[in-house]
């Protein structure tokens, strides 16, 4: 019932979205002066550009809202907040602000330097590494202790918990 | 056309700053925990579940030498919001290497256990 009805939910954005976009559209193709040509490619540009923010908004207002979880964001499998996806988070919102500030200022793309790029290998690499510790530490665990409790109740670092 | 890409830089700015602005009150209201940040698992055979919890310095000094590059980073940008900072191969190399620690850190725990027991 409650998915049939987030569906419905889901499908009217959608249409108000399209709606709106196509009005934009229009309203630029027939309104606005000059070169035919001219106003298609302002009409296209501005209604994907209207779409594009009306996804990125809805998206925006179901995490707000709490329809999207992300609680478990940070989350390890085992319950406590992971330092590896924390320094990731923060990397991605750091190099993600400033390449917003830099197109912003300069109205073009930036060339990225390669240190940069290090950055954000070496803080993926380190959330990358630590899964990958994690999941050897998982199956050590489950080969030379399978009788143990952790593989019967399916608590601690061996146990199923969230998917990564 | 310049109005049409002034409305792409806005439409970035509130998308980008709307997610952030989101994650970081969550984190701030304890929506999103961070309970357990700078614990760490550590092998444990006496434990019923074969880990156990423990502080990790590791974890301490990669949340600090994160938190301070990511610092440094930003004022760069807003200093010179022209072009990304020049950061030095120092500063990247200090990172990884405190990422490595961590990570070192880490995999001791998790394969080995306690360096106390493994001494014994």
């Amino acid at each position: 019932m409650a998915n049939e009805e987030s569906e419905k939910g889901f499908l009217t954005m959608f249409l108000v979205m399209v709606v709106v976009t196509l009005a934009i559209a229009f309203g630029i193709a027939i309104w606005v002066p000059g070169d035919p040509m001219l106003k298609l490619r302002l009409a296209i540009t501005y209604g994907l550009l209207v779409l594009i923010f009306l996804f990125g908004f809805v998206i925006l207002a179901a995490i707000a809202s709490g329809k999207i979880d992300i609680t478990e964001l940070i989350e390890e499998e085992t319950g406590g907040a992971s330092t590896s996806r924390f320094q990731l988070l923060i990397f991605t919102f750091v190099i993600g602000l400033s390449f917003v500030l830099i197109v912003a200022c300069e109205c073009k793309f930036p060339d990225v330097p390669a240190n940069v790029l290090a950055l954000l290998g070496v803080s993926a690499s380190t959330y990358g590494v630590s899964k990958g510790i994690q999941a050897g530490a998982k199956n050590g665990s489950s080969t030379t202790d399978s009788s143990s409790t952790t593989q019967k109740d399916g608590s601690g670092p061996g146990g199923p918990g969230k998917t990564t | 056309m310049h109005s049409l890409a002034t409305v792409a830089r806005w439409e970035g700015v509130v998308l980008l700053g709307g997610f952030l602005g989101v994650v970081f009150w969550k984190l701030l209201t304890g929506s999103i925990p961070l309970a357990g940040l700078l614990d760490g698992d550590v092998r444990d055979s006496e434990s019923a579940h074969g880990f156990s919890s423990q502080a990790s310095a590791g974890r301490a000094q990669s949340l600090m030498v994160t938190l301070f590059v990511a610092m440094w980073y930003l004022l760069q940008v807003i200093h010179n919001p022209r072009e990304f900072p020049k950061l030095s191969d120092t500063l990247v190399g200090g990172l990884a290497g405190s990422q490595a620690l961590y990570l070192g850190g880490k995999a001791q725990a998790m394969f080995l256990g306690r360096l106390r027991n493994l001494l014994k």
